[in-house]
């Protein structure tokens, strides 16, 4: 429903075009004194001449209510230009990008619930040549066009080729051409020759303009785009923004192409360039669109900020030159930026596309390495990543990268996964509880996971999301590799699996085949976790669970086997539960800091005497407000973890603080720093072991696994024998030799008649 | 080597096997309330006449708090403890008096307001880990017996034994040193002395990891002190078994300079490290008292048998595996 409402908003919106196209009037004076003069003349370079440019697209949308929707058309690579990277990042709000084939739209949907202002960033580097165009020398008029072509001959609103006018004026000034450039240039030295418009709000309509003969830039390109496509030959208008004047800008330009032979020409009529345009042109669209659609009501102000780079710089990695800007980051960026990226090339034919999903940065080179190898093979490719160190987060980001992108997923061909563990595979899962299909994709999952673990993992994705087939290719393999596999797949047409082949790659595969050769038992547990993703339950909070019982069991070995003194015995499992959020190193950065400060003031509590309950009552307060404290500092250092700091389970803390104060005034501060430093490590060791470890999906895939550690338990549970710390203290000290200062036993009285078994008879000495 | 990890393993006690074949099986958890609370350890044991710390004033309520500084005139030593505090939490120890002030051990000058104030304390819990409302009483003050006295760094040095099914098996002598300020408990830096069960005479002494000949600050000779009254001492801890019916008790005593040996407090957990300083492990001691009928024995008959399975084993070890020359 609320789709729908602001789908009408879009249309509504498509009706008034001109939104944010208005030129601003001081360059297109300029602009407008351009020569007329021939094709050869116009300031056309000595040398093609590359530039590479920054360009950052920022919108600010004032009080925007959850749901507030923009779209902003994005540049695309062409033979002119090409997009090197793209970064987007903004608070609270879903992203997603659309491509038509011509056009590449980016869709901003605000999540988070504040009606504050906020920020939507699109940042780009493009590379910029300007090389001349070849001009076709074929026959004018020119032969009957291929049906994709045909748009671009159709009138419009705006661009009236049919009316009875411009018919009669492109016949007058096409008279006598025999080549189709010739044509061309007549058609454009009639429109550059306009004037400039007197009072600024003239219409911009082909027609009007071609009547007064004078004009906007807009309306310039509408009228030589009108006249064009009067001749028969197709023509579209571009839309775009120039470059290098000024470091912000809030306007766009707009010129022509016009299909001559196979390739489409670039003219500006204002701007004065037919075949060729400057390097300070970046096309954004083609076709008369308004470069931003925003639901109404919600005032939109964007901004472009241009940078000029040097080559190296844009080639180069660009994460550590973005980290080293402080001043970003108070431009409201938010730190996922930071951690997710998303880069992607598109070619003009696609033969197919490709979607590469990562969990890790990608280096700059491999990406330039396979963006450059796509565009060869004529593969249009995303590469969607996303950095953490915790898995929570991982997955947590992985999931919104897909959803964000899943009309791109949908769209492609093939999709590769590649992550450390099964992080991918859960994201992707996540779609089967929105009940997502993606039919006709055919899924490569790598990842460090045990191969039973991705057998069910990927019968389970198979089930509920029903792709073609999935390859799963054992550990994680490094990106060039996968994406050869993927090249030679769709490019040669080999099947994954022989193509895995050709890479030294080992793969299974799985499709409705292997689906039925599962043994019973593996296949209803493939069932039931599906039906666990189709109702909604989500797979990883699940196996979270699962692994309790694993924590709970090692804790048990720590404590009666070998014996280690934890603060509570189980308070170890729920540290590393909190440590999952955090990740590791700020975890325990944030529980060093917390009962550090706690410790103190409980020390300094003591002096009042206060009742336990309401100790614990102001330590919870004192943890709250140093969390709190440690979101903020962790926001504005740009220390993504330290935020969530606030899931850390305060009753946890307080009462670790509590313990730790107790033992210390007890038994000594060595004593409860020994007690702190081995409740750490324990709680450390079940991190790992549920982080670093293939064992938590392999309780998923295996969960008899536990009827084992049931069984280890009740065996356990009536072991009655030295625990290990036990055996090293009582050795240690019996094996020394101690000073015996009296015969060990004395004992003269017989054996007491109603004892049955102390039967020796005793000797004193 | 590894016989002797397979010999120490048979011969001593571990946690795992205390809790579950001990305390699970002897030690009813209703029964506990009696041993925690210490006025009521003292109720259950003068029942039966043994003799404990004569206590001077007893405070429940917060009104009775105002009693105090009428009936701290007669006092001239004493000592202001809560009934469930652990870890010596919340005692004073007053020495004496300077005019109109009390002195306590560690030297500090406090008027009766304070003391008052403190006595509210307990009684609001403050010294009560189980975080309950508590009560407060004040005993005289015991003067440790010349012959321990001499030994011990200040503090009141205390005797444990450990009476398993009301026979006593192993004892040991704990002193305080400079390292544990006045607390005798091993795991704060008290030295711990084992004792000849059959003789009372002191044998090995243990602080933290090492062995020890003479007391690390008085420097006095740890070991062939002869415990005065012995035979008294073993006696009433077997006794003390009968007055809180716990199967496995660890019993605190002291031996005053006037009355004697008295009980000072019971513990239903006792710790292990006894065990060190006697060099002995407790696990043969508990199986020949479990294949033993023990429900005619009198006191004097307990004491024997705990004696005689002490001397039994010792010499049974010597014949066998040597726990304590491993090489």
């Amino acid at each position: 429903m609320t789709r729908c409402l602001v789908c009408l908003c879009l249309v509504l919106c498509l009706v008034s075009p001109s939104l944010a196209q208005d030129e601003e009037p001081i360059f297109s004076s300029d602009e407008a004194l351009t020569t007329t003069s021939t094709p050869n003349e116009t300031n056309s370079p000595a040398h093609p001449a590359t530039a590479y440019w920054k360009v950052a697209a920022t919108m600010t949308l004032a009080a925007a209510a959850p749901g507030t929707h923009v779209q902003m058309l994005l540049p695309l690579s062409d033979g002119r230009q090409s997009v090197l990277a793209r970064h987007t990042g903004a608070d609270g709000v879903n992203y997603r990008e659309e491509a038509d084939g011509l056009n590449l739209w980016g869709h901003w949907q605000v999540t988070g619930a504040s009606a504050a202002k906020r920020q939507i960033r699109y940042e780009y580097t493009v590379e910029i040549a300007d090389a001349r165009t070849e001009l076709p020398t074929t026959s004018f008029p020119p032969k009957v066009t291929a049906p994709e072509i045909r748009p671009y001959l159709l009138p419009s609103t705006l661009i009236q080729s049919d009316a009875a006018q411009v018919r009669a004026r492109t016949r007058r000034l096409v008279q006598g051409s025999k080549r189709i450039d010739q044509a061309a240039w007549a058609l454009y030295q009639h429109t550059a020759a306009f004037l400039v418009p007197e009072t600024g709000n003239e219409k911009s309509d082909a027609l009007s303009v071609l009547i007064a003969e004078r004009g906007s830039r807009f309306g310039k390109t509408r009228a030589l785009v009108a006249l064009l496509r009067a001749a028969g030959i197709p023509a579209r208008v571009v839309g775009g923004i120039r470059l290098g004047d000024t470091a912000r800008k809030r306007t766009t330009i707009s010129w022509a192409e016009a299909l001559l032979g196979d390739t489409w020409v670039p003219m500006d009529p204002t701007g004065g360039y037919f075949a060729w345009l400057p390097n300070t042109y970046l096309a954004l669209y083609r076709n008369d669109l308004p470069l931003l659609i925003h639901t109404r009501q919600v005032p939109v102000e964007y901004t472009f900020f241009i940078r000029q780079l040097t080559r190296g710089a844009a080639l180069a990695t660009e994460q550590p030159e973005e980290r080293g800007q402080g001043k970003r980051r108070r431009e409201g960026l938010r730190y996922e930026s930071e951690h997710v990226h998303t880069v992607a090339a598109y070619v003009d034919r696609p033969l197919a596309s490709v979607v590469l999903i990562n969990d890790e940065a990608i280096p700059q080179g491999v990406v330039d390495q396979i963006l450059a190898a796509a565009r060869e093979a004529q593969i249009n490719i995303a590469l969607l990543s996303a950095d953490f160190e915790s898995s929570y987060f991982r997955e947590h980001y992985l999931q919104s990268l897909v959803s964000n992108n899943l009309t791109l997923v949908r769209e492609a061909n093939l999709l590769l996964i590649n992550t450390a563990d099964t992080a991918g595979l859960y994201a992707l899962l996540k779609q089967g509880e929105l009940g997502v299909k993606l039919d006709d994709l055919h899924v490569v999952i790598a990842g460090g996971f045990a191969k039973p673990v991705g057998k069910v993992l990927g019968a389970v994705l198979l089930r509920v999301l029903e792709p073609t087939e999935v390859v799963l290719v054992q550990q994680q393999s490094n990106l060039t590799r996968l994406w050869e596999i993927a090249r030679s797949h769709l490019h040669d047409g080999l099947p994954l699996l022989e193509s895995a082949a050709r890479y030294d790659t080992q793969a299974v595969l799985l499709n409705a085949e292997t689906l039925n050769s599962l043994g019973w038992w593996r296949h209803a547990l493939v069932k039931l976790w599906a039906l666990a993703v189709q109702t909604q339950v989500p797979l990883p909070s699940l196996n979270l669970i699962l692994v309790l019982p694993l924590i709970a069991f090692f804790l048990l070995i720590i404590r009666n086997v070998i014996g280690l003194e934890t603060f509570g015995t189980f308070s170890p499992m729920l540290l590393s539960l909190a440590f999952l959020t955090t990740g590791l190193g700020w975890g325990l950065v944030v529980f060093l800091i917390i009962v550090g400060l706690g410790s103190g003031l409980r020390l300094a509590l003591q002096r009042l005497r206060l009742h336990l309950v309401s100790r614990i009552a102001i330590l919870i307060a004192v943890v709250a407000v140093s969390m709190a404290g440690l979101t903020v500092l962790g926001a504005t250092l740009g220390i993504g973890a330290l935020l969530h700091a606030s899931i850390f389970p305060m009753v946890i803390m307080a009462n670790q603080i509590e313990s730790f104060t107790n033992t210390q005034l007890e038994r000594g501060t060595g004593e409860a720093l020994r007690l702190t430093l081995s409740t750490l490590l324990v709680a450390t060791c079940s991190y790992v072991g549920i982080e670093n470890t293939g064992l938590k999906p392999l309780v998923l895939t295996f969960p008899e696994i536990l009827i084992g550690v049931i069984a280890i338990e009740l065996l356990l549970g009536r072991w009655r024998g030295l625990r290990l710390v036990e055996y090293v203290r009582f050795y240690g000290l019996l094996r020394q030799g101690a000073v015996s200062f009296q015969p060990s036993a004395v004992s003269q009285t017989t054996t007491n008649p109603k004892t049955t078994t102390v039967t020796k008879s005793q000797t004193g000495r | 080597m590894l016989r002797s990890l397979r010999t120490l393993s048979r011969e001593f006690l571990g946690l795992n096997r205390r809790n579950q074949d001990l305390l699970a099986r002897y030690n009813p958890r209703a029964l506990f309330q009696v041993v925690d609370h210490k006025l009521k350890t003292k109720a259950a044991l003068r029942a039966l006449d043994l003799p404990v710390v004569e206590t001077l004033g007893v405070y429940r309520l917060q009104r009775d708090i105002s009693r105090f500084t009428t009936e701290a005139q007669d006092w001239k030593e004493f000592v202001i403890k809560p009934a469930q505090g652990a870890g010596g939490e919340g005692v004073v120890i007053v020495t004496g008096r300077q005019d109109s002030a009390f002195v306590t051990s560690d030297g500090r000058h406090l008027r009766a307001r304070d003391l008052e104030s403190h006595l509210s304390d307990i009684l609001g819990g403050v010294f009560s880990l189980n975080q309950r409302y508590d009560e407060a009483f004040v005993e005289r003050r015991l003067r440790a017996h010349p012959t321990l006295a001499r030994l011990s760094f200040q503090g009141l040095p205390d005797i444990r034994v450990i009476v398993f099914r009301g026979v006593p098996l192993l004892a040991m002598l704990r002193l305080a040193t400079v390292a544990s300020r006045g607390r005798a408990n091993l795991h704060v830096g008290g030295v711990g002395v084992g004792i000849n069960l059959a003789t009372g005479v002191t044998t090995y002494a243990v602080v933290g990891k090492r062995w020890l000949t003479v007391h690390p600050d008085t420097e006095r000779p740890l070991g062939g002190v002869r415990i005065p009254r012995w035979e008294e001492v073993l006696a009433i801890a077997a006794r003390c078994a009968d007055a809180v019916s716990l199967g496995y008790l660890g019993i605190d005593l002291a031996l005053d300079a006037e009355m004697g040996p008295c009980v000072l407090e019971l513990n239903a957990r006792p710790g292990l490290s006894i065990q060190l300083a006697n060099r002995r492990g407790l696990r043969p001691f508990i199986e020949a008292v479990e294949r033993c009928a023990l429900q005619d024995l009198s006191i004097s008959e307990r004491v024997r048998l705990g004696q005689e399975i002490a001397g039994a084993t010792a010499r049974e070890r010597e014949g066998g595996d040597e726990v304590a020359g491993v090489e």
